[in-house]
Parts: C-alpha cells; structure tokens; sequence
C-alpha cells in the first residue's frame, strides 16, 4: 500500500472513531440529522481530498470543525430557515463560541468514550419503555406525531416524556461521570 | 427580558425557537466553563444516543399495542382461573397451555417480505434484535435497512406479489398491518404493486411527499429535500408535505415535490433521455464526485478522482477506500443521463500519474422491469498517450460486462443513472478530462 493511501486508511479510521464528537458538533449546530449526515460525508470527502494531495493537516478535528461549519453556514443560506441567520452576526459569535467548547473537549483525553461509555450504563437502567421512546425519537428518527400515533400518547405528552428522559439522562451521566473522576 | 437557562436555552436553539437575543444570551453564557460543559453534554447526547439504544424497528411501534392484547388475555384468565382450579384442574391446565401458546403464538414477529435478491452487503433491523446481513430467500419481519454502496441492490416480495426494488445508497423501513407501509429516507425504489384491498392502499412516505398505491410501477427517488416520482403503469396519489397538496400522477408522467410550496406540483409527461451526452463538469448541471479542476496550460478542465469511504455496517472500521469520478444527473435535471443504444460508444480521455487498472462502469436502470445493474469496461493503459500523459478509450457497448451477470446481461435499452470512472485500492492519481456517450458509426 502506498503512503498516501496509507494516511487516507488511517485518516478514514481516526475520522471514525472520532465521529461522536464531530457530531455532535454538526447535528447540534445544523439541528437537522440528515443535513448533518450529508456534511459529514462532505467533510470527509473534502478530507481525503486534501491528505491525497500531500497536504499536511495540524489540527485535523479543527479542520474538520471549519469545513463542516462552511458548509452549515451555506446549507442555511440555500434554505434560509434559521431565524437567527437573519443576525449573522450573532450567529458567527455563537459560532466561535461553540468552536472553543469543542477546542477544549479536543484537549481531554477520552471526552467523548468516557460519555458515550456512561450514556450506555444510563440507557440500560431505564425502563423498556422508555428505551423505545427514545428508540424512536434517535435511532428511527420518527416526527413526533407519529411518535404520539405509535405509542397512543398525547403530542404534549410525548414531548414532555423526552425532554424529561433527556434530563434524566444527562444528569445520569454526569453523576456517573463525576463519580468516576472521584473514583480515580 | 426573563433570564432563561442554559439548558432551556439549549432546548429553544435545539427546537429552532431561539430569538436573537435568546441566542446572544447563550453565547455569553458560554464563556463559562460550566455552560460549556452543558452544551457539550447536550449535544454529545444527542450524537451519541442512536448507538447505544437497542435497534427498534417499525414492528416495534405496535409492541405496546401488543402488550395490551396480551394483558387482556392474561386478566381474562386471571378471573377465571380460580373457578377452574376448584372442580376441573385439568382443563384449567389445558386453558393455561393454551392460553400460553397463544400469549407466544401472539408474540412472534409475522414475516412481511421475503428477499427475492440482494446484491452487496444489506444489513436487517427487526424489532429488537441485531442487524443481520440479508440472504436471497430470508422470510423477514417488518423491519428498516440501511445500504451505502452505490451498486447495492435488494428485492422484496410482499405475501401478495408486490416486489420493491431499493438501488444504490438506501435508509428505508417496510412493515404491513393493515396496509403496506414503506418510509423511504433516502435512496431510490422502483415498486410494481399489486392491486390493493380497498380503502387500504400501500402507504410510502418521503421526507417531503407521502404517496397512496392502489396497484401500479412506480419509481420514488427520495432525499431529504425531494422526491421524484416517476409512474409507469397505473395512478399514484401524491400528497406534498411542505403545503399538503396533492395530485394524481398518471401513467408516463412524473413529479417532484420539494420543500418549495412555490414550485409546480403538476405531472410532466416523461421523456426518454436522449442517445448522446457529454459531461459538463459542472456542479450546478451534473452531480460530479471527484474534485474539478481548472483548465491551464495544456490541460483542459478535468476532474480528479476521490476517495470513497464506504462504511461497514457490521463494524466500525471502514471496509474500502476506493478512487473515483462519478457523474450522475443533477436532482433539477431528468433521471437519467441517457438512453443507451446497441450502437453507443462510451468516449472518455484520461490519465493516471501511476501505472493501474481502472474500469468504467455503467449504472443503469429500466423502470418497467425495476432492472438495475451495473456493467464494466476495463481501462487500457497500453494506448498511446500526448505530451502531457491523456489516452483516448472509445468503448463499445460490446466492451461491458455485467457486474451482476444474474441481474442482466446487456445494458442495451437502459437508461443510464451515472457514469463513473474508478481505480481500486489504492491512489493511482487519475483524471478525467472528457466523459461522452454517442451513436457510433461501427456495427455493434
């Protein structure tokens, strides 16, 4: 195997495993999972391309961050849905904001297993039927009303049920993660 | 102004209410690193949910609905269990036998579709177990799939002969209860359904359009900002989510509905693509894949390949990295780039900057026959170059062989979805500066 295609495995691998947190910062800035899935791929493209070419890349999650964050920025303009868009400036400072908080999250050492590790604890002590609202809300990706249709719960109550499980969750792991440090 | 949260902050940007100063009140927050920290918490939650929760399927929307049937059964033979077990314990233990086979009979996931073929890796959701990869002949329960490479391919038959086709890149699900459901998120399906009971046509969700079929061929081209359909036989209702208009599509029309409520939702008849077409490498007329770069010197406008990472369902490691310009229509553009005849020639001038083989494949299609296969020619690297290193192919349709011999064996009569020139493995540095389909003067 030729060095360059050497880097490309070995960037395809690392863009893999390092996937949650380039995620995260994608779907939560995008709020949109399959515009989200469509940047991922981008960036990676984009990625490839570059290490084809013989480019070296320092810091190659904030690359990644400043790629995927272009490309945001032109999906919302393409579909000029984000109310805040029409404040470009508030929403490059929010921006800039969101990139530092991931700049750190870089600096620390296994950020996103450590969660990913502890979510997975918080999920399997939940109830099962709590476990498959959240299934349809994350892993099908199902609206919320045919959430409601399925499950013969109220929009309302659906909607409360998830924003409590998510709170829940969320503090489960911080508990978890919190406990953890003390541990060590 | 009443001071909100992070995490009711949070909430308003996840749900798109957040107003300009909600939104500048957030970025001051966080500057701590508290708010910080909430943020990342949050939005790795979200990122990370979808891969530690069991995979649900459609079937498991009715596992509730399921659980009361089977509590009424239960609470029946609660009440009379008692009086049984007083005067007739053996026809008590009979009923509680039988009451525990239905309770498992109940239980059982029902199989919905067979797989009539699959090509390339296809993994299987059902409700609550772990993906399993597809077999020609596995009865299936309702269930969703996800497929990445371009050339895979999975047939379906529903118990009544309704055969689905899904081609290429596909994330849909397929379930029946009282009607055929199909939610389709991405890829393309061509259906040729059955007639339908009445009063319960099958049912196929888009992004962007849901569509009733009482019996018909039908092609669906789903993405998150559009569909296309396209109707062969028969007549689709159409309904646009954006506005929720509808419309009948007839047999031979097609049409497509976006997230634009300003753009017409009124069939056009569909038109064959021609005989004879010449890439562009242009992003705003063809989708290209591959990286596009400018004429200078002695070199025109060519495209580099790039590298495709297809993903491997099964596992987390990335199964192949292969090189490639791909070129297929726009989604404004038809569906096809062209039509191919028994006397085309596929021309194309390309260089690699290391010796390799390439081929060239053909993705094609007929709507008719829901046929899709792909067929490949071999780039000779023998043929003479110019100065600055670019052969000439002039391939026949003679040259391609079927990449699926079981699917078809000539691409004569196809309609073309996208070209695309690749070198496997490993970088060989190649570009194409000339793609073109024509009529050619040979005998074929």
């Amino acid at each position: 195997m030729s060095t360059e295609s050497h880097a490309i495995q070995q960037a395809a691998a690392e863009f893999i495993r390092d996937r949650h947190l380039l995620g995260a910062f994608v779907t939560g800035l995008l709020r949109d999972v399959h515009a989200a899935e469509d940047v991922l791929q981008e960036v990676w493209m984009l990625l490839s391309a570059e290490l084809g070419k013989g480019t070296g890349i320092q810091n190659r999650a904030a690359w990644c961050r400043g790629v995927a964050r272009n490309l945001i920025r032109r999906h919302w303009e393409k579909r000029q849905m984000a109310r805040v868009v029409a404040d470009s400036e508030a929403l490059e400072a929010f921006m800039d904001r969101v990139e530092h908080c991931f700049a750190w999250a870089d600096t620390q050492e296994h950020f996103a297993t450590a969660r990913l590790a502890a979510l997975d604890e918080c999920v399997a002590s939940l109830p099962e039927r709590s476990r498959r609202l959240l299934s349809l809300k994350y892993t099908q990706r199902a609206a919320m009303e045919r959430i409601a249709e399925e499950t013969g719960q109220s929009f309302e109550a659906v909607k409360k049920a998830l924003i409590r499980l998510r709170g829940a969750l969320l503090e489960c792991v911080r508990n978890k993660l919190s406990q953890e440090e003390w541990n060590t | 102004m009443e001071h909100m949260t992070t995490d009711e902050l949070l909430q308003r940007w996840s749900d798109g209410s957040i107003t300009t100063d909600e939104l500048r009140e957030l970025t001051a927050k966080l500057a701590e690193p508290k708010h910080q920290s909430a943020l990342l918490d949050d939005w790795l939650l979200e990122s990370c949910l979808p891969d530690v929760l069991p995979g649900a399927s459609v079937a498991g929307f009715h596992e509730s609905a399921m659980n009361c049937r089977v509590e009424r059964i239960a609470s029946v033979r609660e009440k009379c269990w008692t009086g049984w077990l007083t005067w007739r314990p053996l026809t008590a233990a009979a009923a509680a036998c039988f009451v525990f086979l239905v309770f498992w009979w109940l239980m059982q996931p029902r199989d919905v579709v067979e797989v009539i073929l699959v090509s390339g890796e296809v993994s299987w959701v059902s409700d609550g177990t772990k993906p399993r990869l597809l077999q020609t002949g596995a009865r299936l329960p309702a269930g969703r799939f996800e497929t990445l490479a371009e050339d895979s391919l999975l047939r379906l038959r529903f118990h009544d002969g309704t055969l689905l086709e899904f081609s290429g890149p596909t994330r849909a699900e397929v379930a029946e209860e009282t009607e055929k459901r199909v939610r389709l998120a991405t890829g393309v399906l061509t259906a040729q359904v059955a007639p339908q009971p009445a009063g319960r046509p099958m049912q196929v969700h888009t992004p962007t359009a849901a569509i009733e079929v009482l019996g018909t061929i039908f092609t669906l081209d789903a993405a998150s900002d559009e569909a296309r359909l396209s109707v062969e036989e028969g007549r689709v209702k159409l309904r646009r989510l954006v506005d929720d208009k509808d419309t009948e599509v007839a047999a031979e029309h097609g049409v497509v509905a976006s997230l634009d409520s300003a753009s017409s939702l009124s069939p056009v008849r569909s038109v064959r693509p021609p005989q004879q077409w010449s890439a562009l490498f242009d992003p705003k007329r063809e989708r290209v894949t591959g990286n596009i770069l400018p004429a200078a010197g002695d070199n025109p406008l060519h495209v580099a390949a790039a590298a495709k990472l297809l993903s491997d369902p099964m596992s987390e490691r990335p199964r192949l990295v292969h090189w490639r310009v791909l070129i297929a229509p726009s989604r404004k553009q038809s569906a096809a780039l062209a039509t191919l005849v028994a006397n085309s020639v596929v021309e194309l001038r390309w260089r690699t900057a290391r010796p390799a083989s390439g081929q060239v494949v053909l993705k094609t299609f007929r709507a008719r026959t829901g046929f899709r296969g792909g067929f490949s020619a071999p780039l000779d690297a023998s043929l003479p170059s110019d100065a600055n290193g670019w052969h000439t192919s002039h391939l026949p349709l003679s040259a391609f062989l079927p990449l699926k011999p079981e699917l078809g064996t000539s691409p004569i009569g196809l309609d073309l979805l996208a070209i695309e020139v690749t070198t496997l493995a490993e970088s060989a540095g190649l570009e194409i500066a000339h793609l073109s389909i024509h009529p050619g003067t040979h005998a074929p």
